[in-house]
């Protein structure tokens, strides 16, 4: 079911005229969870502005192709999820550089950056949580700090709930393992 | 783990969420620019290539073409040349400039595949 917030968007999206007021409403309503949600899959900021900026020019790109079925939330976050992924797959192949260099990368990001706002205990789980297979890190993301329910996490993954509670209870039981041994 | 524990981390620069949605919108303006300054740029080479090439069948339009391109992209990427510049080279002007802005709104949608919504995430 689509909410009325999102129809009045998709109302101004679709009249030439009024498509811009449009695209700034979507981005006012929904930047700041989505942002969430890539941040702590790329973490570095920089890299969470990049692919923030390219989910929703995809999303103005496809706007027509959305079918009502699910929210508008829904469906950027699905576009923001591959938009993650796609990113952290070319890290990985760019230059012959290991994608360990990255990992690393990532961790000292979280030591060193003055965008990073935690204390050693949240440091430490978001460095457990980066040891994770990036899609388990998705699903753990989505469910611990996101408290999406896990239908809406089915949703957007395609993926069946038992597969998901499976994903992350065992994520759960890796990281609190990863945090003992630190 | 406890609740404490999930409260984000992450900051962003003061301000960046005020500047963002207008950000974003130069940047795909400035996409749909670009998009079209290629479409028309290679209409323009395919006209200047068959003017050479009826003009003078010693050399190849493959030839001409290539050397065509190639010179036309430093004037763009130097900036002297811009999208109405191309549109005064190209035989069609008008209709260029017609299907330019019926169709600005789905240009992107003539080079690039749609991968995303036809592919599983997984």
């Amino acid at each position: 079911m689509t909410p009325n917030n999102d129809l009045q968007i998709l109302s101004l999206i679709s009249s030439s005229s009024t498509r811009d007021k449009g695209f700034r409403l979507l981005m006012e309503q929904y930047q700041q969870r989505i942002y969430g949600a890539i941040r702590k899959m790329v973490i570095i900021h920089e890299d969470a502005d990049d692919v923030l900026q390219n989910t929703f020019i995809k999303a103005f790109k496809h706007i027509h192709k959305f079918n009502k079925q699910s929210t508008l939330f829904t469906w950027l976050y699905r576009i923001a999820i591959n938009e993650s992924l796609n990113f952290l797959e070319k890290k990985k192949r760019r230059f012959f550089v290991p994608l360990e260099d990255h990992d690393m990368a990532m961790m000292q990001y979280l030591d060193k950056s003055p965008l990073i706002d935690g204390d050693a205990i949240q440091k430490k789980l978001q460095k457990a949580i980066l040891k994770l297979p990036e899609k388990q890190r998705l699903i753990f993301n989505m469910r611990y700090f996101e408290d999406l329910p896990y239908n809406q996490i089915s949703e957007i993954t395609e993926t069946s709930v038992g597969a998901l509670k499976a994903s992350y209870h065992h994520a759960v039981k890796k990281i609190e393992e990863e945090i003992k041994l630190e | 783990m406890n609740q404490s524990q999930k409260h984000t981390i992450f900051k962003v620069p003061e301000g960046y969420f005020n500047e963002l949605p207008e950000k974003i919108l130069r940047k795909r303006k400035w996409k749909t620019r670009k998009a079209w300054i290629g479409r028309v740029a290679a209409a323009a080479i395919l006209v200047i290539g068959m003017v050479f090439f009826l003009g003078e069948n010693s050399l190849s339009t493959a030839d001409y073409s290539a050397n065509i391109e190639e010179e036309m992209e430093l004037w763009i990427s130097a900036g002297y040349w811009n999208e109405e510049d191309m549109l005064l080279l190209a035989e069609n002007p008008d209709e260029i400039l017609e299907i330019m802005l019926q169709e600005a709104w789905d240009y992107e949608d003539w080079y690039e595949e749609d991968l995303l919504y036809h592919n599983e995430i997984w």
